[in-house]
């Protein structure tokens, strides 16, 4: 158990303490670390609480990115009205982790740093391309969400010694949007069986860019390039949503599990998310209504 | 009867202490020197003990003992929560030690230790070594009935701990005499009751030498018995106090934890232990509710009346009986009323297997054969064509019905009006009409099922209630009941029958909520649905007394004689017109102190209810299915209970709100799972186990068809356990009627949904 609690008031005063206290770790929510002290799945010396860093918890628009702060709760990406309208998956995302007591204190960073890999909201961020800026002792580097894991549970940001200040997501512009859907056996408090978040542009009638995020189908977040090449050159369409979603199922290697439900399942579930996923993706970006036969 | 207590909303008598935080639930009896025990749990599914090493636990400061078999009494005694039978052969079956050689179960208690805190408990239990020797797990009955398979218990061949049934007419002629048979193979899985309180017990020796039990319980008399059989002494030397309990849905009427904490305690001198179980623990080492497979076959005539049944089932037991040689007979028996047949055969078989131990839980076997048949019954109507709800009227029992194998008589019954109420509340007829041709991959879909239950046990089971009032000096009187508030609010429906016969408001009866086995009269608990209808007998009995011996007093008082009075508004009236003689209070006054007459009211009953009243209703459900990924959202539900006369709608309807989404749980999500191959629990915690949460209910509506039921002083009848079972054959036949896919498992989860309706070639 860690026998001190610290408050940091600055990232580079987080840093700072973190440097003083060996085997300290930073925490924000706690939704996570706390149940893993509690269980003695990791020991570490010294807490160093980043929630009171004011600049951890912006939520803005700037020179057509979208800046998110590492702290920013689950509960406030939600509400938002800026991501809301800019970023949907990520609002849907974020609304639908744990419960709303978790909401309130889980924070975008963390659900990244803690590398499951059907996090809601690292899932969203990986389809939106987020990039985490990562301060450390050797100063700032920047590195694309989708690049930060190094297996189940393992993140390549060390929260012994370096912090999420914030993610930015570029806007696309004109004729973009996302959507994000999962499958729980209930509706709050549950992981998820299956999620997927989508992000695409539409210019002219035509897909000009897309990417698809599916978990847990890999050990990370599993940007699925394949399915989206699809898209990209053709007009929206219920056959190109259907034929991007069966690319996806070929793609997608999810894991039999008693808990989270069989492999098999899963693969036939990825046909059905990605496919209305991407139709709500697609309609929200052209504002019209895709006909699907199927649905 | 003018009711001015009864049949009214009045505001539970615990409510304000419970959101207050002074209702004492045991937790909150904290001693001095108090210690902490804790449990050695199996690893494995089934296993010899071979060796205990406790050396190096018994060496770590702040140890103050540990148990293992060796160490406490090795009598085998019955945990289930049944009234002691005279006879042996009908006793409960004995088949539990206090700590165990042989583990039977992945967390069959092995060892315990005592120590001065939790952490040092925590400790000392990594410090045991154990040496098993590992016997292959049997965790399915199929296994376990398997010819040579392990023998579980010892003295049980086969593994089959009872397979009593009945058989009612001549099954084969029916079927000859049928023009129609059908069959359908249905099952039901292996969920928890998680209640919110875990189990707890504390334990002490007085200075008398008695052991003292303070514990949360559903059957504080019954459980000093099986203390007293556990250790093997007298059973006047124990007492079992029962405070607040937060809830039992059945774990609780079975003694898990008390034998053990009285055997901590006495390994400890007699010094205060605490007995705590984590939710981990509680979900697999407490009890859980048996799964069943049925195999039922019917005869049908062309016009649509059952003409003979014959029902094959297997209960799960898991590794111990508890309540298992009893619910299998009890659900098959309670069902069978609702639709009188001419031929009707049972046949179960309840199998031991090395999983937790199923017993009882809210319903006791009939959430379980009432999906079953409930659902046989819409395959039924499908395919001759008919309404689900047409047939069943053709079917319906009458009042006047006599049971042929236990002679409970229906002397009240409002099926009809409730299929009636609920047809209304969910716009059956239009929404029919509307969901004819849908298309698309979201469906919606209108079900419903009826149950039928009993008040209580009898003739199975002793059905004595007791009740004991003083009258106070001010008028107030004081209420004692042996059954137990558990949270369901009988405390508080007592209070108002004896408001009712006294004629004074509910807040002059003081219910004292504590059960004391050395102190309140006897009862045998909070068990099926019995204490409003037979504890209701004793409570009328009692103020039925005090109230005679009231007027009595006051006759000589006034000269007025006693057939003449009555009491009202607490105050002696003129029966005939109302007018005030005297304040109830000056006569009370004057039995504590009339230097000549005085003698304080008190009176001191105890009931033998001979009889049993059936209980009634129906569920209807309103579903949307999502064909692409078998996911099924409930969009509208309604209860309609015929319990008789209602004592308290606002308690009543709180029952079926917390019934129904039960029944939603254990009809869409909840499932205790285990290792295929050791028999580890995988999801024995509330994130992996899917109980529902508030999200995934829907608004219900709850109705009630006031019979009146003879037998009851107030006309009242069974309510506690009813709303969850009709709730997922509803549900079940909703997605049916979406679907036209026949579910035949619980829970209907989205993964199973899915691929049936894969195999059915819906998508």
């Amino acid at each position: 158990m860690p026998e001190k609690y610290l408050f940091a008031t600055s990232p580079a005063d987080c840093l700072a303490l973190l440097a003083a206290n060996p085997g300290a770790r930073l925490i924000a929510g706690g939704t996570d670390l706390v149940i893993d002290l509690k269980e003695k799945r990791r020991q570490v010396t010294a807490l160093v609480d980043i929630t009171r860093i004011p600049e951890l918890k912006i939520i803005t628009e700037a020179n057509g990115k979208i800046i998110l702060g590492g702290a920013a709760t689950h509960t406030r990406v939600a509400t938002s009205s800026l991501i809301r309208e800019k970023l949907p998956a990520l609002a849907a995302a974020a609304a639908a982790v744990g419960s709303p007591q978790v909401r309130n204190v889980g924070t975008l960073a963390g659900n990244v740093v803690n590398a499951q890999p059907a996090a809601d909201t690292a899932v969203a961020l990986v389809a939106l391309g987020a990039v985490a800026t990562i301060l450390g002792a050797e100063g700032e580097r920047q590195v694309p969400v989708a690049d930060l894991y190094a297996g189940v549970g393992r993140s390549l940001v060390d929260a012994g010694r370096e912090i999420i200040t914030r993610f930015t997501v570029d806007l696309w512009g004109e004729g973009e949007s996302s959507a994000f859907a999962r499958l729980s056996p209930r509706r709050a408090l549950s992981l998820p069986m299956l999620n997927v978040a989508a992000r695409v542009q539409v210019r002219e009638g035509i897909c000009t860019r897309a990417r698809i995020c599916i978990a847990p189908v890999a050990p990370r977040p599993f940007l699925c390039e394949e399915a989206a090449a699809s898209l990209v050159g053709r007009e929206p369409t219920a056959e190109t949503i259907a034929r991007a979603a069966s690319v996806a199922k070929e793609a997608a290697r999810p894991r039999d599990s008693l808990l989270r439900g069989s492999g098999a399942y899963r693969k036939d579930m990825t046909v059905v998310l990605v496919a209305r996923v991407l139709n709500e993706a697609f309609s929200r970006a052209t504002s019209r209504k895709i006909e699907n036969d199927v649905e | 009867m003018a009711s001015t207590a009864v049949g009214q909303s009045v505001t539970r008598v615990d409510a304000v202490a419970k959101v207050t935080g002074q209702a004492k639930y045991t937790g909150d009896f904290i001693f001095r020197d108090m210690l902490v025990g804790k449990v050695l749990r199996s690893p494995y599914a089934h296993a010899i003990v071979k060796n205990i090493d406790a050396s190096q636990a018994r060496a770590l400061p702040g140890v103050e003992g540990i148990l293992t078999y060796k160490d406490v009494p090795r009598n085998k005694f019955p945990t289930a929560g049944h009234p002691y039978s005279l006879d042996p052969a009908h006793g409960d079956k004995a088949d539990c030690t206090i700590l165990t050689e042989k583990a039977r179960f992945v967390g069959d208690a092995v060892a315990a230790v005592i120590a001065r805190d939790e952490l040092t408990a925590a400790e000392a239990l990594k410090l045991i070594k154990v040496e098993y020797e590992v016997l292959e797990p049997l965790l399915t009955p199929e296994a376990a009935m398997r010819e040579g398979a392990p023998l579980i218990h010892e003295d049980c061949p086969g593994n089959i701990l009872s397979a009593s049934g009945y058989d009612i007419g001549d099954i084969e002629g029916a079927f000859k005499e049928a023009d129609y048979i059908f069959e359908d193979e249905l099952e039901t899985s292996i969920v928890q009751h998680c209640q919110l309180e875990n189990h707890i017990s504390c334990a002490y020796v007085d200075s008398d030498g008695r052991i003292v039990i303070i514990t949360s319980t559903q059957i504080p008399h019954i459980i000093r018995r099986i203390v007293g059989q556990a250790l093997g002494i007298p059973w006047g030397r124990i007492r079992v106090i029962k405070p607040c309990v937060g809830g039992g849905f059945g774990s609780k009427q079975d003694a898990c934890l008390e034998p053990l904490v009285a055997a901590m305690t006495l390994a400890v001198g007699g010094r205060p232990v605490k007995l705590e179980l984590s939710r981990e623990e509680c979900m697999i080492a407490t009890r859980t509710r048996h799964a069943f497979k049925f195999k039922i076959k019917t005869g049908v005539s062309r016009d649509g009346r059952l003409i003979g049944m014959h029902i094959k089932a297997i209960a799960n037991t898991g590794a111990y009986a508890s309540h298992g040689h009893s619910i299998a007979m009890a659900g098959g028996s309670k069902f069978r009323i609702l639709y009188p047949m001419q031929a009707l055969k049972y046949e179960p078989c309840t199998v031991y297997t090395n999983l937790p131990v199923a017993g009882a839980m809210r319903g006791y076997g009939s959430p379980q054969i009432t999906f079953a048949v409930e659902s046989h019954l819409d395959n039924i109507a499908s395919k001759l064509h008919i309404d689900p709800i047409e047939f069943r009227l053709k079917n319906l029992v009458k009042e006047g019905y006599v049971d042929p194998l236990n002679g409970n008589a229906v002397r009240s019954c409002g099926i009809r009006e409730c299929i009636a109420r609920g047809k209304e509340l969910i716009k059956w007829d239009e929404k029919k009409a509307r969901y004819k041709n849908q298309a698309g991959s979201r469906r919606r879909g209108l079900g419903m099922a009826c149950f039928s239950y009993g008040s209580g046990t009898y003739p199975v089971g002793l059905e004595i209630g007791g009740a004991r009032i003083v009258l106070n000096q001010d008028g107030s009187v004081q209420l004692q009941v042996g059954a137990t508030e558990i949270g369901q609010g009988s405390d508080t429906v007592f209070a108002q029958m004896v408001a009712e016969v006294l004629g004074i408001p509910v807040d002059m009866v003081h219910v004292i909520s504590t059960q004391d086995t050395d102190i309140s009269p006897f009862d045998t608990g909070a068990y099926a649905s019995r204490q409003t209808y037979i504890t209701g007998m004793a409570v009328a009995r009692a103020a039925a007394e005090v109230k005679e011996k009231i007027l009595d007093f006051a006759w000589g008082m006034t000269d007025i004689p006693a057939h003449a009075l009555d009491i009202k508004g607490a105050n002696i009236v003129y029966k005939h017109s109302g007018e005030v003689v005297m304040p109830l209070a000056e006569v009370a006054l004057h039995t504590y102190y009339d230097t000549v007459f005085a003698k304080p009211i008190t009176s001191d009953t105890s009931n033998n209810a001979r009889v049993n009243a059936f209980v009634f209703g129906v569920t209807f459900a309103e579903v949307e299915v999502d064909l692409k990924t078998g996911r099924i959202d409930v969009l509208e539900i309604y209860n309609v209970h015929d319990s008789g006369r209602i004592i308290n709608h606002q308690l009543a309807a709180a029952q079926v709100h917390g019934g129904v989404g039960m029944g939603i749980g254990y009809a869409l999500s909840e499932q205790l799972l285990f290792d295929e191959k050791t028999g580890r629990p995988l999801n024995n915690n509330l994130l992996d186990y899917k109980l529902p949460t508030i999200m995934d209910i829907p608004a219900i509506g709850v109705d009630f068809v006031e019979t009146f039921e003879p037998t009851s002083p107030f006309g009242c009848k069974a309510l506690g356990e009813p709303p969850i079972i009709p709730v997922a054959p509803a549900i079940r036949n909703a997605v049916f009627d979406a679907t036209g896919v026949a579910l035949d498992r619980l829970p209907m989860n989205p993964q199973r949904v899915f691929e049936k309706f894969k195999e059915a070639g819906l998508i």
